[in-house]
């Protein structure tokens, strides 16, 4: 399958704002963060559609989540994941000696995973911290 | 324990008391003629001033640009700090002290009451919020009223009995103890980069002077009964040559001043009482001010 | 059915506090005014807080009594050496002063939100200074407004109708009537050149300039509205014009606009892909408006060069402060995340990461910053309030959030809450309890109470003071 390699931002949306506010275990807020929205030259460059599940990987973890065509004008080579805990799969956690981790700006690759499935809030916490204290 | 203050010059302003020698005896909390106990404390006060409290009439203490000056000193905070102990809160003092600290070293020193100086009404709360986490002294403020678009319409029409009424509510709403006035225009000005020459340089798009803004607010003083005069920051503060510009100020009211009352207060003067044309040729005027205040009983001033 | 108005709306920085509220039975039925997010707070409130408090036995968390719920969370944070308090832009001044009495008992690290958001802002700021103002100001003189790595639409949605372009003042009119203009201008040449097409028999094409200001710019006098993004952003295609700059590259666009400002040339014919000439009648436009205001987002502190890019921004308005009125402002995201700054900083000198584990407070991000503890692995416990770092931070830092005691007070449930082991459901401040809130200007409001919370929901300010109490309990033996 082709790769690409881009820059990942993460950030805020509308949608991700509503959504959070119906709480974070729905599937409303899962559809508004667990995307990553692409340029649509890259999506062909790819050869992808929508609604399908892509992998986005930087030196920091990797992780899938839904494709989505960008509507932001041209952006090639540029993607997007809006914050939470998706994104911050992949993020760089280096502070560079003040405090602050870079949330975008990130070197990533990104692939289509065609038949992967993007992982629920659950399974994701469980996959990514174990099953936290337990005492 | 009863306490007697021995021998000290004594200032008590409100029971008429100017620098007489004197003995203080304290029982029970309370200033009395005669001590009861026969153990009591003493001070030799020989030599020294006793006060019945320590007012500062103009400390920057508290509220946003004060707040602004400690989040901009962070390297001078790690010079002076204040531990926790049981009885007290930690803090950070050097140029612009932590509330906490602020309130203990007042106190440690014998202030009583200080009087933060300058609060932008509508960030009102924010100087209160600040004051409430200043300990153990007493405070008020003041509210800046010289450059609020109301004051300065209302003074601009002669509208002075509609401007102490708008006034009146200002000092309720903002809980402010009196008028200040800030560099009068000057601030209004200031909203588009620019300043007022002297005081009689009408405000941009108020088409209302300095001289017009000090003497409303005056006469609004006067009809509210406020128990401080209003509180002047003169314009032109700090450049060479600025004494005339107080000296106008101070004269600009003169006729409005009942009896023996003073009704301006002009604050931190000595940043306002320069001579010269710059700053390689700008020496003290002060004695010029000096000799217009002691003939004039209607101002009064802190040197600052 | 009850009609509240001016009610403060407790999601974002801008604060409104032009919201109509709608109380039935207990409950806000409808609200007016609010935007899409704020609308979404006060319909939606509640509906996901568990309504007890939780502690986690044997693995999985299980409802308690407050009373229990506060003697655990004592403990945990009397046991622990070096406990972290994180959190507070979304919960009220009042909590935060209870917050640092708390972290200054235990001797603990406490920060907010800033750290991850514009604490390079305040880094910054500390090094170069910053001419700002109030909202009001820039809704009453701003006859040019720049919006740099930052898309309102998307976080502060209501900021243009009611602070900058689309607003009235006293020295500016609003800009809805050019943009509705140009939106005009827009179909009517898209219309013609179909007709034209129709006609000729053959496909137009417009040569694309893809930089070049429109020109009727410096000229117009009502007010402009400028974005610079790295995507053509919503509030981008509402723009008089957009700038779209490449990833990483802010720093170098803000310094050679510095240069053109300080009359300095360029001797390059491009920079970072934006032609010189653009640059030029950028900063044209910059010097020659009456006042200026740069808003600009995490898109410069969150990307390379971080609390550079800001430097840059800084300086860039402090230059222009030779030339003509101009001012710049961070748009902060939280509701309080400012609040939060202000009462830290009156309180221990210090805006966001403060360490009180030596009896005093202390402040060095990067060190003391909860990021940094969190990865060096140095923390053993936790306090959050209103915030969920499981989220939003980085996953290796939160991981030691999660794997160490941590007790969480929040009204919703969030993946931060789904692995502590207290947790508190606390009272929606601006909803269900009052409290002190500070707007991304500085500006205090008072966050009003519409409804009365469910009985085991109390306001954090409430719930840290219990746990404070029973911490001094605890130390006094």
């Amino acid at each position: 399958m082709r790769k690409l390699k881009v820059y990942l931002l993460t950030g805020r949306t509308i949608e991700q704002g509503k959504a959070k506010e119906f709480g974070k275990t729905s599937n409303l807020y899962k559809d508004s963060v667990a995307v990553c929205y692409i340029d649509p030259s890259d999506m062909k460059t790819l050869g992808i559609k929508s609604n399908t599940p892509v992998k986005v990987s930087t030196d920091f973890g990797s992780v899938v989540v839904r494709a989505e065509k960008s509507s932001r004008g041209s952006h090639p080579g540029v993607v997007y994941i809006p914050y939470g805990p998706w994104a911050n799969q992949v993020v760089d956690p280096e502070t560079h000696g003040i405090g602050m981790p870079s949330f975008k700006g990130v070197p990533a690759v990104l692939e289509p995973v065609p038949g992967e499935k993007v992982k629920e809030i659950e399974e994701l916490l469980r996959d990514s911290f174990g099953e936290g204290s337990k005492r | 324990m009863a306490l007697l203050i021995r021998n000290g010059y004594v200032y008590d302003p409100m029971n008429g008391i100017d620098g007489e020698k004197m003995d203080i005896l304290v029982e029970g909390g309370k200033i009395v003629d005669k001590l009861k106990s026969a153990e009591y404390e003493v001070i030799d006060a020989s030599g020294m001033i006793v006060m019945p409290g320590g007012v500062d009439i103009h400390s920057h203490i508290a509220g946003s640009e004060v707040n602004a000056g400690r989040l901009l000193r962070p390297e001078d905070h790690a010079k002076d700090v204040e531990l926790k102990t049981e009885i007290t809160r930690s803090g950070v003092g050097y140029s612009v002290p932590s509330t906490f600290t602020t309130g203990y070293r007042y106190a440690k020193m014998g202030y009583t009451t200080v009087m933060n100086p300058s609060m932008p009404p509508l960030e009102a709360k924010h100087t209160h919020e600040e004051l409430c986490d200043t300990p153990i002294i007493d405070k008020a403020t003041y509210p800046l009223l010289g450059d609020w678009w109301y004051v300065l319409e209302y003074l601009r029409d002669g509208k002075i009995e509609e401007c102490a009424l708008h006034v009146a509510w200002m000092l309720y709403a903002t809980k402010g103890y009196a008028i200040k006035i800030v560099n009068p225009g000057g601030l209004e000005a200031w909203g588009f980069g620019r300043n007022v020459r002297d005081i009689d340089d009408p405000v941009p798009y108020f088409n209302v002077t300095p001289r017009e803004i000090i003497r409303g607010l005056c006469k609004v003083n006067k009809l509210l009964h406020l128990p401080h005069t209003i509180h002047v920051h003169t314009n032109n503060l700090g450049k060479p040559g600025n004494y005339e510009t107080t000296l106008q100020t101070m004269k600009c009211v003169e006729d409005l001043s009942s009896g023996d009352k003073p009704c301006i207060h002009i604050t931190h003067c000595q940043f306002s009482a320069f001579k010269g044309v710059d700053w390689r040729e700008f020496y003290s005027g002060a004695e010029d001010i000096a000799k217009y205040v002691n003939f004039h009983k209607h101002v009064t001033l802190d040197k600052g | 059915m009850r009609k509240i108005e001016n009610v403060i709306c407790p999601v974002c920085g801008s604060l409104c506090d032009d919201i109509t509220v709608y109380v039935e039975d207990n409950r806000v039925v409808e609200v007016e005014n609010t935007c899409a997010v704020g609308r979404a707070k006060f319909l939606n409130y509640g509906l996901h807080r568990k309504p007890k408090p939780l502690i986690r036995k044997n693995g999985e968390l299980k409802e308690a009594s407050i009373e229990e719920a506060v003697r655990r969370s004592a403990e945990i944070l009397t046991e622990s050496k070096y406990p972290i308090l994180y959190g507070w832009s979304s919960t009220s001044c009042e909590a935060i002063r209870v917050g640092l009495e708390l972290a200054e008992e235990i001797g603990g690290i406490i920060d907010n939100t800033s750290t991850v958001c514009h604490g390079p802002s305040i880094l910054s700021i500390q090094d170069v200074g910053i001419p700002s103002c109030t909202l009001g100001q820039l809704r009453h003189r701003a006859d040019l407004v720049i919006y740099w790595g930052s898309d309102p639409y998307s976080a502060h949605p209501r900021h243009i109708e009611r602070y900058t372009v689309f607003s009235e003042g006293r020295f500016q009119k609003s800009g809805w009537r050019s943009f509705i203009r140009r939106l005009s201008g827009k179909l009517v040449k898209k219309r013609l050149s179909r007709v034209a097409e129709l006609i000729l028999r053959r496909k137009l094409t417009f040569p694309e300039e893809k930089y070049a200001l429109p020109p009727y710019f410096i000229s117009e006098e009502e007010r402009k509205l400028v974005v610079v993004d790295v995507r053509k952003t919503r509030t981008a295609e509402v723009a008089d014009y957009f700038l779209q700059v490449k990833p990483n590259t802010d720093y170098e666009v803000l310094q050679a606009l510095r240069m053109l400002v300080n009359d300095q040339d360029l001797e390059v014919d491009e920079v970072a892909g934006i032609p010189v000439k653009t640059l030029e009648d950028l900063a044209d436009l910059m010097i020659s408006c009456d006042l200026g205001i740069l808003f600009f987002g995490v898109g410069l502190t969150m990307s390379k060069g971080k609390l550079r890019n800001v430097d840059a921004a800084l300086s860039l308005v402090r230059d222009l402060n030779k030339r003509t009125k101009f001012l710049i402002m961070p748009m902060r995201g939280h509701y309080n995340v400012t609040g939060a700054n202000v009462v830290f900083t009156w309180q221990t000198g210090y805006p966001y990461a403060v360490d009180f584990s030596l009896g005093y407070p202390r402040y060095n991000p990067g060190e003391t910053s909860v990021v940094d503890i969190l990865r060096r692995g140095e923390c053993d416990a936790g306090l959050v309030v209103a915030s969920d770092p499981v989220s939003n931070f980085p996953a290796s830092a939160a991981k030691t959030l999660v794997d160490n005691p941590l007790i969480v007070i929040d009204p919703d449930v969030t993946p931060t809450s789904m692995m502590a082991d207290v947790v508190f459901p606390s009272a929606y401040i601006g909803i269900e309890a009052e409290g002190t809130a500070y707007r991304m200007d500085h500006v205090p409001l008072r966050l009003k109470k519409v409804v009365e919370p469910p009985p085991n929901c109390l306001p954090d300010q409430e719930i840290l003071a219990r746990i404070l109490r029973e911490v001094r309990r605890i130390r006094r033996g």
